[in-house]
């Protein structure tokens, strides 16, 4: 009877709704999915029999629904930071699978499940890290749109809460690991999951739908991914393709069949595609080893997982997020190399790497407290050296004095939200939200103490008084890299003493040119070069181009207007082949210019302004996929240009839209507002120093070997991703729509709000108009959807902790 | 849904131009009764220009019922032809010679399970009961069995490379595409215990699981050689066909890069002692070549283009068909020396068994010892399963001899160590022959196979041993005279029917709708087959009814509905008059 009433009420509310509206919604994610790829099958015909081999796709989508052949990834084509674009509808906060911070070494390894289901297991997280870090951000999920008891969310990066019944009933077993050898197996190759466990949460998506109350469903697949690394073979890719395919025929014949079909919309979507090809194996370069070197300057070198050199079980424990390999050669010889290591590697996805490296200055601190700990140092150069350390300990301290501050500031409202959250611990329902308090909470608490510590150890540093039998272990802060480095301590990185070691100076100071061996990072990497060109196609050298942010305000030179550049970056390809990306506004209005010899002594940074020709990095000025007729490229390129005409002008060129997707990668992370957040502060502390991108068919793979395929940079092969929709009767969507119009992947989440009649204008990406008029209303409360009160409480949420009730 | 990616994978691999390169071709022989015998042919050209040499590489009989439509087909015996010879590696590979008689065939595919469940018991006998026994009886039946295992094996390899690299697309023979792909897949199959077992409807997903497991390792051993080369200052030079993954690699030192001292050598992945401070390397007075280098440092023979020109030592050959790591096949330093880490791992392996008595199959702890270390050794990425290493082996002996970047005195070297491939001798392919054409050969064969097949039908559900005596009643006919026509056209339409229940079983688990997601000819024949006269098998009646159900359940386009409707009605007989037009293979 009851039951019956809430039909009722249900059947009222839905009839009450506006034409055009969507009241469910399935997300089918294909990670790495390749745009071209799909493009490329659609367009075949079997010559006998005439029929498409993704007959499901073509049906579904490109013939009853919408397709957008030109959509792409926005930032690195890369797996997390992509799917936090898709997923939230926001800019980029995640830049990468793995993220170091510099103060701390605390690795956030967003890719990484093992340890999440081992610790939900026991009821030690709730979450994903990726979406703790978006609740501390406070960054909402498509899927919070609605109750989570109306959601249905299969594994994948971002995954709220996990499906033990799911998992029980693929495995028979209390945890996970039915077979911890193929776990692990699959935890190496990738986030991948075991073929019964697909098939299980496929048949739990399928039977939810029969449940009129969820209302937000999605099932997550890593197959094309995990081949596409391992095996080049086109047979062995479009084998997954059309399983994909085949997907979507049982998902949509369900939703056909299910009571809300008519209401119910269908995305099929990929975070990224793949620089794959049948004629030419993806060849890795070692930049661990290359950091190790003498030529790299020999760092101890952290990676999230274990390089492949080691090639020991322990290459396989799934519990690691840091892994040190030292180097015999370095100049810390001393110390213990788990307390000083000097670069962070982030080689993740493969194509490109993000390197972060500790702030020179703290290296020529360092190096000098050596020195001055020793006995026998010539009087006159123990002065000039004690004079020398004193310096750089008062430069550092008035470089880092305004990152010190906040941070002081941030941490007191991180130890203020601790208590508040111990507080309500006891007041919240058992379950999912306890545990998810008590994840966050140890998570807080340990980035309180860890920074606590930081901070502790640089006041250390900058009170001691450096001597003869002082060891510079005690003084210089461990597992710390400080400041991220600037473009001048990029060129001119001091990695160890000269061979000679400290030399004075004609006035009797220390001669810093001549006492420090250093390196020029930028012309390092792009200078690389292999013996072995055994590849038709694939070159000597590993390195395409490195890119790095540039303060607009230490640039000198620039034409008047465009210092009002928000943000600039600087791509590196030769003394003679470089390109500043001048950014300002939402959405991006971008402007390149050619450059070269780009310098930067103490913070003015000057460069000579070169014409457009052939040769600079991303090769705009000759692709002959460059929309803009060859005549008229120079004068196009010469004006500022909003980021739509970017991506029309550049979407199928080689490149795609790396110009955009540079500024989206790079741009400065939002603030600093003091009184913000910890989590936001920390923002800043996270990003790498330099973004080194892999030429074409090169890897940076460390860990093992992926010959098959690439993807993480901004060539259009691993950039060009899939987005289709298909919709019953009711949503308003249009059928057989090809969307002409290049978008990205910042589209995405507005076009499917849109479309479920969700108002979310501070969205920052266009909606996909084509698909569809957007079903805006007022006043909707249908069943299902978190309500207006709801989305607040999460906005502001000061005191954190808590999500819905 | 993988068997066009599998024929297209064999096409693709038959890409070189038949005339002048190596390559495969299938040739049909038809014998009396609707039987024929189909042989895979490698083909090698003669360098100076006479005739190609033709090897007999694998037949398969097909029994066709005397016409031209496989829906009756059926294959049954595989035969392997390659022949076998012990040279170089091979010899510490295979420890006994075989000594084959007439050929015996490798499988029926009409019961590809068929002696799987002998073996198993052979085995588990030979561990329990031999192994204890004594030393004496111990070592040599294992070695018995585990040589002529070992020469199957290698048989079967070069069988599966041949089909695998140079079938010819040209010359596909009379075979359908499916039935190339069966044969492929059971010989596939044949290397593994339980591979008989392997259900029919999974053949596909094996074959492109081995396929694609081989192009991973071949793609992950290029990648390591070539890092480990860079990384060590070698020269790294990948051996395939044109068009092809490498099959192996060849690393050089050059002569010049010796004079300049290096750090120290990591041989772990590689095998290989330091070659920088080896005086065997530096007075190497053996082969060499002169490579020449352009500006990009590729290899160039274009003396303008040339910016550089080395002398290169040879130091090692690998064949990258192995799991995990490459397999080292020579040590150009050391002729002995891959085979003696052979020899070391056989007896390694062998050791738990042989020398202390005990069995794996009867030690539970002793086994679960061995799994573990067999398992660390694997990760660690010892070769460790001596059938991989054959398989490594076999797999550039065929590429070595055929491609061009091996230069011809290398080629000798090579064929000197690791023994050439498949013996030009046609032994087992002639005595094949022979029997088949005796009057008590093939023709014999087949009318039992075939009365085998009608008793099954005609007296269903009666014990194995009375089975037996009605096949020996059935067989009556058998010396006096072929099976009646009336017989003949039984036995052709339970084919028909098993078949048209296949198509249709795959076409309604494939897709939730057969209009999207099937071929739909093939499904409406199938259906139309199965309208007629039902099956006089049980289990075929019972599968038939599912398969039509479950078709008449999907969202069919309602002409279909209206024809499967219709042929429903129409009684058997009309079904099975309305046959013939179907045969020639189009509806409509
Ligand atoms: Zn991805
Ligand atoms: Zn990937």
């Amino acid at each position: 009877m009851i039951r019956a009433g809430l039909a009722l009420a249900l059947w009222l509310t839905a009839t009450a709704l506006l034409p055009g509206q969507a009241r469910r919604v399935v997300v089918l994610k294909a990670d790495g999915l390749p745009g071209w790829l799909v493009e490329r099958m659609l367009a075949e015909r079997d010559p006998d029999t005439g029929r498409s081999p993704l007959p499901w796709i073509e049906r579904t989508f490109v013939e009853r629904g919408v397709w957008a052949p030109n959509f792409y990834s926005r930032g690195v084509s890369l797996s997390v930071p992509s799917w936090s674009i898709l997923d939230t509808g926001r800019p980029m906060v995640i830049h990468g699978n793995v993220e170091y911070d510099r103060y701390t070494l605390r690795a956030f390894d967003y890719l990484n499940f093992i340890p999440f289901y081992f610790k939900s297991a026991f009821s030690k997280a709730a979450d994903m890290p990726a979406v703790e870090l978006l609740d501390d951000l406070q960054v909402p999920l498509l899927a919070d749109r609605f109750e989570w008891s109306a959601t249905r969310q299969s594994f994948q990066i971002f995954q709220r809460g996990i499906p033990w019944t799911t998992l029980k009933r693929a495995v028979r077993g209390p945890f996970p690991l039915a077979s911890p050898r193929r776990l692990i197996g699959e935890w190496q190759a990738g986030f991948e999951f075991s073929q019964s466990i697909q098939d299980e949460l496929e048949r739990s998506l399928i039977a939810a739908l029969a449940d009129e109350q969820i209302r937000y469903l999605d099932l997550y697949t890593g197959e094309l991914d995990h081949v596409a690394h391992l095996d080049n073979s086109e047979q062995a890719q479009r084998a997954v393709v059309e399983g994909i395919d085949a997907l979507v025929g049982r998902v949509w014949s369900a939703i056909e069949q299910s009571p809300l079909a008519d209401e119910t919309i269908l995305a099929l979507v990929s975070d990224h595609g793949m620089n794959t090809s049948p004629d030419a194996y993806s060849q890795g370069y070692n930049l661990v080893e290359l950091f190790r070197g003498a030529a790299g300057g020999r760092h101890h070198v952290v990676t999230n997982r274990h390089p492949l050199a080691d090639y020991k079980l322990k290459g396989l424990y799934p519990f690691v997020h840091k892994v040190l390999s030292s180097s015999d050669a370095s100049p810390y010889a001393g110390e213990s190399p788990k307390d000083y290591p000097t670069v962070l590697l982030d080689l993740d996805g493969n194509e490109r790497a993000a390197i972060s490296l500790r702030n020179s200055d703290l290296n020529r601190i360092h190096l000098l407290l050596l020195q001055l700990e020793s006995e026998d140092l010539e009087p006159k150069l123990r002065a000039a050296a004690a004079r020398a350390y004193a310096d750089a300990i008062r430069a550092y301290e008035d470089h880092s004095r305004q990152r010190l501050d906040r941070l002081e500031l941030e941490l007191a409202v991180l130890t203020r939200q601790i208590a508040g959250l111990e507080a309500q611990l006891p007041h919240i329902a058992d379950g999912i939200e306890t545990r998810r308090a008590k994840a966050r909470l140890r998570s807080w608490k340990l980035d309180a103490s860890d920074y606590q510590d930081a901070l502790e150890a640089l006041r250390t540093l900058f009170a001691a008084e450096p001597g003869a039998g002082k060891p510079a272990s005690k003084t210089v802060p461990k597992r710390f890299l400080g400041e991220p480095n600037s473009i001048g301590q990029l060129q001119r990185y001091a990695v160890s003493l000269s061979p000679g070691g400290l030399r004075l100076g004609a006035d009797g100071n220390l001669d810093e040119e001549r006492s420090f061996e250093r390196v020029d990072y930028f012309r390092l990497l792009r200078d690389l070069r292999v013996r072995n060109v055994v590849q038709e196609g694939v070159g000597a050298r590993p390195v395409d181009f490195v890119a790095a942010p540039v303060p607009v305000e230490a640039l000198a030179g620039l034409p008047p207007g465009d210092e009002a550049a928000d943000f600039a970056v600087w791509l590196y390809g030769g003394a003679h082949r470089q390109l500043l990306i001048l950014v300002r506004g939402e959405p991006f209005e971008i402007k390149a210019i050619p450059a070269a010899n780009l310098t930067d002594r103490g913070g003015r940074i000057s460069f000579e302004r070169t014409e457009w020709g052939p040769g600079l990095p991303l090769a705009l000025y000759e692709d002959p996929g460059f929309a803009i007729p060859a005549a008229e490229r120079a004068q196009w390129l010469a004006a500022w240009r909003s980021e739509r005409d970017w991506l029309r002008a550049s979407h199928r060129a080689r490149y795609a839209n790396a110009v955009v997707g540079l500024a989206e990668q790079l741009r400065p992370p939002e603030g600093p507002h003091p009184g913000e957040t910890f989590h936001q502060a920390r923002r800043e502390l996270v990003r790498p120093d330099l973004l080194v991108l892999a030429g074409d068919h090169w890897n940076f793979n460390a860990r093992g070997f992926n010959p098959g395929g690439n993807h993480g940079g901004f060539l259009r092969a691993s950039a060009h991703s899939v987005m289709m929709l298909a919709g019953g009767d009711s949503t308003g969507l249009r059928r057989g729509v090809r969307v002409d119009e290049p978008y990205d992947a910042l589209s995405f989440a507005p076009t499917l709000l849109g479309l479920l009649g969700f108002c979310e204008p501070d969205l920052p990406g266009v909606p996909i108009h084509e698909a569809g008029p957007a079903a805006c209303a007022d006043g909707l409360d249908e069943g299902g959807r978190a309500s207006e009160a709801q989305l607040e409480l999460d906005r502001d949420l000061p005191a954190g902790g808590q999500r819905r009730p | 849904m993988n068997g066009f990616l599998l024929i297209a994978f064999l096409l693709a691999a038959a890409a070189l131009p038949a005339s002048d390169a190596s390559h495969a071709e299938w040739e049909r022989q038809r014998f009396d009764g609707g039987v024929e015998l189909h042989t895979l042919f490698s083909v090698t050209p003669d360098p100076a220009g006479g005739e190609a040499e033709r090897t007999p590489v694998i037949s398969v009989l097909r029994d066709t019922l005397g016409d031209d439509d496989p829906n009756n087909d059926r294959l049954r015996y595989v035969w392997l032809l390659a022949g076998q010879e012990r040279r170089g590696v091979m010899k510490w590979l295979i420890p006994e010679p075989e000594l084959g008689d007439m050929p015996k065939p490798l499988v029926d595919l009409a019961a590809p399970g068929k002696g799987v469940w002998k073996t198993v018991l052979r085995r588990a006998v030979q561990a329990s009961l031999l192994d204890p026994s004594g030393v004496g009886v111990r070592i040599s039946s294992r070695s018995y069995w585990s040589g002529r295992r070992a020469s199957r094996t290698v048989r079967l390899y070069e069988a599966l490379s041949v089909m695998l690299l140079r079938e010819q697309a040209s010359a596909p023979g009379g075979l359908t595409a499916e039935q190339r792909k069966q044969v492929l897949a059971r010989t596939f199959l044949a290397d593994s215990t339980l591979g008989g077992l392997a259900p029919d409807s999974s053949l596909d997903r094996i074959v492109e699981q081995e396929l694609s497991a081989r192009r991973q390792s071949l793609g992950r051993n290029w990648e390591l050689l070539r890092q480990r080369a860079e990384e060590e200052g070698l020269i790294f030079q990948p051996i395939g066909m044109d068009d092809e993954p490498a099959i192996a690699a060849m690393l050089w030192v050059s002569r010049a890069d010796l004079e300049t001292p290096r750090g120290p050598f990591r041989s772990k992945f590689l095998g290989i002692s330091d070659p920088w401070k080896d005086p065997a390397v530096h007075e190497w007075a053996g082969y060499t070549e002169i490579w020449r280098f352009d500006s990009d440092g590729r290899r160039t023979d274009d003396d303008a283009a040339a910016v550089r020109r080395e002398e290169l030592i040879p130091l090692a050959l690998y064949s990258l068909d192995h799991p995990k790591i490459p397999f080292l096949l020579i040590d150009f330093r050391s002729s002995w020396k891959p085979a003696l880490r052979e020899t070391a791992r056989r007896t390694l392996e062998e050791a738990p068994r042989t020398v202390l008595g005990m069995t794996a199959y009867a030690n539970v702890e002793l086994r679960a010892a061995q799994f573990a270390l067999t398992f660390i050794r694997s990760r660690r990425g010892a070769p460790v399963q001596r059938r991989d290493r054959l398989r490594a082996t076999v797999a550039v002996r065929q590429t070595a001899q055929a491609v061009d970047p091996v230069a011809p005195a290398l080629r000798e070297q090579l064929a000197e160590r690791l023994g050439t491939p498949t013996s030009p001798s046609t032994r087992r392919y002639e005595s094949l022959l022979a029997w088949a054409g005796a009057p008590d050969g093939l023709a014999r064969r087949i009318e039992k196979d075939r009365g085998r097949e009608l008793a099954r039908l005609l007296h269903p559900g009666r014990a194995r041993w009375t089975q037996a005596l009605t096949v020996a009643t059935v067989g009556l006919y058998r010396y006096r005279e072929p099976l009646s026509p009336e017989r003949l056209a039984l036995l052709d339409r339970e084919r028909r029917l098993s078949t048209a229940v296949d198509v249709l079983e795959t076409a309604v688990e494939s897709s939730p709708r057969i209009d999207v997601g099937v071929e739909l000819d093939s499904v409406r024949l199938a259906a139309r087959e199965l309208s007629g006269e039902p099956s006089l098998d049980s289990d075929t009646r019972k599968r038939a009814d599912e398969a039509l159900r479950a078709l008449a359940a999907q969202p069919l386009p309602e002409e279909m509905r209206r024809e499967l409707a219709a042929w429903r009605n129409q009684g058997p007989e009309r079904v099975a008059a309305g046959r013939a037009p179907l045969e020639g293979g189009g509806l409509d």
